[in-house]
């Protein structure tokens, strides 16, 4: 085992190398660039693709064209970046061609700031295209996870043929912390049967492409959602800390997370029944967590780098309304202290705070 | 004589509008492709719009990616699939207005692939609207007092584009007569020809007639292309080397 | 001899391959497809055999002996 110490935008993207990417297209964003950086050198010595499209938009759509033809397609960005994505991620979708995409978050509205942020959750979970869709979200912690996150990504893509998204952010992406690499996995562009390569004497073509032009339109929507609905079932992954006895019950992914199991750690030492649900996969939501949770709890509070708390929405769903739910914010982009989350969950527990919902 | 049959690779009727010109620049790629017995080792990128129907009735392996989006996909699919002939039939619409900034990127950055735009003047699927290549005074649905300067601004003509890029081939044909039809085949048989050698990018634009939107009947529409479209969009070779 | 075969089930009736039949061999004959379309008809003792009509035809419907 190969240990380093590396950022974790670097860490992802030798994650996803040693997954078995073999091809890159990507336009510089801060705080993602990293990723870009690393995959221009990286790929060449792996024998992959790497190209820097003239935008995003050519970016998104080469990462569907490489992976049509069969190469493990990876693309990474931030912000508005991520915006311009979005046609081109709902395409992947209809056409179930198994991408992977990486959104390093910042904070803030349209060109926003290029700090760290937790503001894309709402385009990246509940859906930034047209159409039905969620993709597979996985929400790294740490460097090491951003690696291991992207060396799984493909497999678990291809499982479903349904894209996966990372979704880290700038200060996930900019820390530096030690990382254990896995071993390459092999992968050759022609070891999976859907793609496109060329059709040979006697077969029938293939075509990748949105669905209503080829498949019986009803028939492929069944499929579909019976495969949403095992992603759905399948696919939820979260780590849970103190959450069966808490009184409160903090939620929040991402770096949010590392400041929130800290925040649990020293509340418990001064006996405040504090507890954590980190969802780890954003979508499919771990709605099972949230079963542990005593019916004595005094409220869920999403601890989250955004202003409106885009979170919150997602526990008050999925919790059906069961808890006062309420979300510590920022007006501005820093991440949250220990102390002041223990604050706040504490305001939460002596009934001080009022729910809100935009 | 030399007998002449439908080529093998169709599998279906298309379902273009009758007269449309997509029909007889599809037969003419399929023949080549056989003629160079290349249709295995030749993928295509569709655009979206009338051009995308060609994967309906010839069986050729092929992608769609989002409506313009062709010079980034084809970009990708060569350079992941080098040994292919990696190819887009696109449109006007899609190639020149959407899509002229990938259009372009791939053509600066001399990307070795072959894209074959079908120029009709207009938006054929939506119903004939304004696209970059409609004519001063041309009529379309969106500007139905005819294209002025002043209101939708010049029209667009690949050859001032592109005719000093240092691409490998510049072309535009048409499709209004079997002698127009033979040299639009050999305008594409050359682009594979310097696509295989990798000579770099290649544009072939095809003058097509679109009666559905012209309101004309289908030989009204070649004669307004000899008389009229051919006349604003010089045919002829503008790069080869 | 039958010089030239037409699949007039495919014809859409764009008639451009009369427009281009020099020896005039093709007329629009009084036969309604299946697509509701008047499709052509051959004299075949005019046909010279040149594959005007499949050079022009976009729907396949000419096969030249």
């Amino acid at each position: 085992m190969e240990k380093r110490i590396m950022k974790g935008n670097e860490a992802m993207a030798e994650g996803a190398i040693r997954g078995g990417c073999n091809f890159f297209a990507g336009y510089p964003i801060t705080p993602q660039s990293e990723i870009l950086e690393w995959m221009s050198w990286r790929q060449k010595e792996v024998g992959g693709v790497f190209i820097q499209g003239a935008s995003e938009i050519e970016s998104v759509n080469m990462t569907f064209a490489a992976r049509c033809l069969g190469a493990r397609a990876f693309t990474s960005t931030s912000g508005p970046g991520f915006s311009l994505y979005q046609e081109g991620i709902a395409y992947w979708v209809s056409a179930e061609i198994p991408c992977v995409v990486a959104c390093v978050q910042r904070f803030g509205i349209g060109d926003g700031f290029i700090s760290a942020g937790q503001d894309n959750f709402w385009q990246a979970v509940k859906c930034g295209g047209n159409g039905d869709y969620h993709l597979i979200v996985l929400a790294p912690n740490s460097v090491q996870e951003s690696c291991d996150m992207a060396y799984e990504s493909f497999e678990l893509a291809e499982k479903y043929r349904h894209p996966v998204l990372l979704l880290s952010d700038g200060t996930i992406g900019q820390m530096m912390e030690p990382v254990v690499l896995p071993e390459m996995k092999k992968y050759s562009i022609d070891d999976l049967d859907w793609t496109i390569s060329g059709c040979k004497p006697g077969e029938d073509h293939k075509v990748a492409t949105d669905v209503t032009y080829f498949e019986p339109v009803t028939e492929w929507n069944h499929k579909y959602i019976a495969k949403m609905r095992k992603i759905a079932e399948n696919e939820q992954r979260w780590e849970s800390f103190e959450v069966e006895d808490a009184d409160v019950v903090l939620v929040a992914y991402g770096i949010s997370s590392r400041v929130a199991q800290e925040a649990v750690a020293r509340a418990r030492k001064d006996g405040f029944k504090l507890g954590l649900i980190r969802p780890i996969t954003l979508w499919p939501w771990p709605t099972k967590a949230f079963d542990a949770i005593p019916d004595t709890c005094k409220g869920i509070v999403t601890v989250e780098v955004n202003m409106m708390g885009q979170m919150r929405e997602e526990v008050i769903l999925r919790t059906k309304g069961k808890f006062k739910t309420f979300a510590m914010t920022v007006d501005e982009p820093r991440i949250h202290t220990v102390n002041e989350v223990i604050e706040y969950a504490k305001s939460v527990y002596d009934g001080r705070e009022e729910e809100e919902v935009f | 004589m030399v007998p002449k049959k439908a080529p093998e690779l169709f599998y279906d009727e298309s379902r273009f509008c009758g007269g449309c010109g997509h029909g007889i620049f599809n037969r003419i790629l399929a023949e080549v492709l056989e003629e160079m017995d290349i249709v295995s080792d030749t993928i295509i990128c569709s655009d979206i719009g009338c051009n995308h129907q060609f994967q309906f009735w010839m069986n050729v392996d092929a992608i769609v990616p989002p409506h313009g989006k062709m010079g980034a996909a084809i970009t990708a699919m060569k350079r992941v699939r080098p040994d292919k002939n990696i190819m887009t039939i696109a449109g006007d619409g899609g190639a020149y207005a959407i899509g002229i900034g990938e259009t372009t990127s791939a053509a600066l950055r001399n990307e070795n692939v072959v894209m074959f735009v079908m120029n009709n003047t207009l938006f054929g699927m939506t119903g004939g609207q304004l696209a970059p290549t409609t004519m001063i005074d041309q009529k379309v649905a969106s500007a139905p007092l005819g294209r002025t300067v002043e209101d939708n601004g010049q029209n667009t003509d690949v050859f001032k584009l592109m005719g000093d890029m240092d691409i490998a081939y510049l072309a535009r044909t048409s499709v209004t007569s079997p002698a127009n039809i033979m040299k639009t085949k050999k305008a594409v048989r050359k682009a594979i020809e310097k696509h295989q050698a990798g000579k770099g990018f290649c544009l072939v634009e095809v003058l097509v007639p679109c009666p559905t939107n012209w309101h004309m009947t289908p030989a009204k529409s070649m004669e307004y292309i000899d008389e009229v479209v051919s006349k604003v969009y010089e045919l002829g070779e503008k790069i080869d080397r | 001899m039958e010089k030239i075969k037409l699949s007039v089930e495919h014809c859409k009736g764009c008639y451009l391959c009369i427009a281009n039949c020099k020896p005039g061999a093709l007329s629009i004959s009084k036969e309604v497809n299946a697509k509701g379309y008047l499709v052509p008809q051959v004299d075949q003792d005019k046909c010279v055999q040149c594959g005007c009509c499949y050079t022009m035809c976009p729907d396949l419907v000419f096969e030249i002996f």
